[in-house]
């Protein structure tokens, strides 16, 4: 097993990623906790990312993978606990600038189905302040494929295809760390394969949560899971197959 | 403030395009008062005297759960959706989307309450074009201060489980000295009363908006955050 006490543990220096760049941050997760009521979603959970990497976390349904990425993101307060890009600690007070530094890609593409494509990242670009606006969406728009639906209302895109255009929404605005919640839910294999290519070809910080062990173990260059809000094992990718990670996974979370 | 403006004009844009393309929102608080209107037109077969005394009162039920509806619809849809969690990872000052939800929420009730109002007239055989300016101010005030807080309560209501049952029993018991100083000055206009007459309900719907707005631009922060 490749445990914690081997690889990275919160507050020592993390091994620099793949496709590791100085200029993106890094994540640091110090004994967060999270309970809702009597139920503890999170506890005590020391986790590193860093600068430039990329991490895949795993875990059952309920693990708490879903809560870590929502403290990260500064949509959930924690009770306890702290987290910090790149030394900054961000839990404390929101900082309004840390939306520009995450992007955020889930299950919920965060599109409104009313507005068409194009009036969605218009929408989106607006908000988050990117300059050259146009430009940078006609640029996404091609990178994933979704050019010549930029007029259609989002309503009448298939799964796979609103997915696409949710990642072109979360890279609108180029941020240095991508935490992403099961993005590969509804995509073709000619999407998850420019997913891939996308992820991989950015020089950024990348938090992926993921039930496809393959998928992830492939991608990412480090694995963590997660059971019953604890963080239970933590190694390189590098040094697992798919058939231990399959077998350590099965006896970690199951 | 001014970029928190701009942000607040952006949330606002888009949630009135969508309504512009489902006119869900607007259609629903119609029907509703249009509906209150009639059965109360009917339920007090009385004098025009009587029915005068107890349009005030009417008028603000109407527009009081019309208000409720379009509140309750600017969240549900963005959290059952997922797209309030886009609107809070965006880098703004959360403030912002209160105020956008919030002119967006006042429009809505804002054309409904010029869609119904000559219907009440028309039903209650009541005259407003002599009053029409200071109507005007007592319905932005009242609209202004009942919409906040509204619009916060519904933020509070679409975490919880009993959303629908829960907006109510929040916002009535906070809003009934907006509800009940806008009855008030309302039938003392009907009944050609002057700006003094009603001073000291004025002075508690300004305060009342005033206080109620701030207060919800700095809480919607901790309000939304899980």
């Amino acid at each position: 097993m490749g445990d914690r006490s081997a690889a990275g543990v919160a507050g020592t220096p993390a091994t620099s990623g793949a496709h590791g760049v100085a200029s993106a941050p890094g994540i640091s997760v110090r004994q967060l906790t999270k309970t809702y009521g009597r139920f503890r979603a999170l506890h005590r959970v020391d986790l590193e990312v860093a600068p430039g990497s990329f991490l895949a976390l795993f875990g059952p349904n309920g693990a708490g993978k879903s809560t870590l990425l929502g403290i990260i993101a500064g949509l959930v307060r924690p009770s306890r606990g702290q987290v910090f890009l790149d030394g900054e600690e961000i839990t404390k007070d929101r900082d309004e600038n840390l939306g520009k530094r995450i992007g955020a890609l889930s299950y919920q593409t965060y599109l409104y189905d009313e507005l068409t494509v194009l009036e969605n990242l218009r929408f989106y670009g607006r908000l988050f302040g990117v300059e050259d606006r146009e430009e940078r969406i006609e640029s996404l728009l091609s990178t994933v494929g979704m050019e010549s639906r930029s007029g259609s209302p989002v309503r009448t895109l298939s799964r796979g295809m609103r997915q696409r255009v949710a990642l072109a929404r979360a890279l609108l605005h180029d941020p240095d760390i991508l935490l992403l919640d099961e993005p590969y839910s509804g995509l073709d294999q000619d999407a998850m394969v420019m997913l891939k290519t996308v992820l991989t070809a950015r020089n950024k910080t990348i938090l992926l949560v993921t039930h496809d062990l393959v998928r992830g173990l492939e991608s990412a260059d480090r694995v963590a899971i997660l059971n019953r809000g604890r963080l239970v094992f933590e190694a390189e990718a590098r040094e697992l197959s798919a058939s231990d990670f399959e077998q350590t996974y099965r006896d970690h979370a199951v | 403030m001014r970029s928190m403006l701009a942000q607040s004009w952006q949330i606002y844009r888009k949630d009135m395009l969508v309504e512009f393309r489902t006119r869900e929102r607007v259609v629903t608080m119609f029907v509703f008062s249009l509906i209150v209107v009639i059965i109360f037109n009917f339920a007090f077969n009385a004098g025009a005297d009587v029915l005068q005394r107890v349009a005030p009162g009417m008028i603000w039920v109407a527009f009081a759960f019309a208000g409720m509806l379009s509140a309750s619809r600017s969240f549900s849809p963005e959290k059952d959706r997922g797209t309030f969690d886009g609107l809070l990872l965006a880098p703004i000052d959360r403030g912002s989307i209160f105020l956008g939800k919030l002119l967006g929420n006042v429009t809505l009730i804002g054309l409904v309450q010029l869609a119904v109002l000559p219907l009440f007239v028309l039903f209650f055989n009541m005259t407003i074009l002599p009053y029409l300016s200071k109507l005007l101010v007592i319905f932005f005030l009242g609209t202004v201060g009942f919409t906040s807080v509204a619009t916060l309560f519904a933020a509070v209501a679409v975490n919880t489980r009993m959303r629908d049952v829960m907006l109510p029993v929040l916002l009535l018991p906070v809003a009934s000295p907006v509800l009940i100083a806008l009855v008030e000055t309302t039938r003392t206009t009907f009944e050609g009363g002057d700006w003094q007459d009603m001073t000291n309900w004025i002075r508690l719907l300004s305060v009342f908006t005033v206080v109620f707005l701030v207060a919800s631009v700095m809480l919607f922060e901790y309000i939304v955050e899980e």
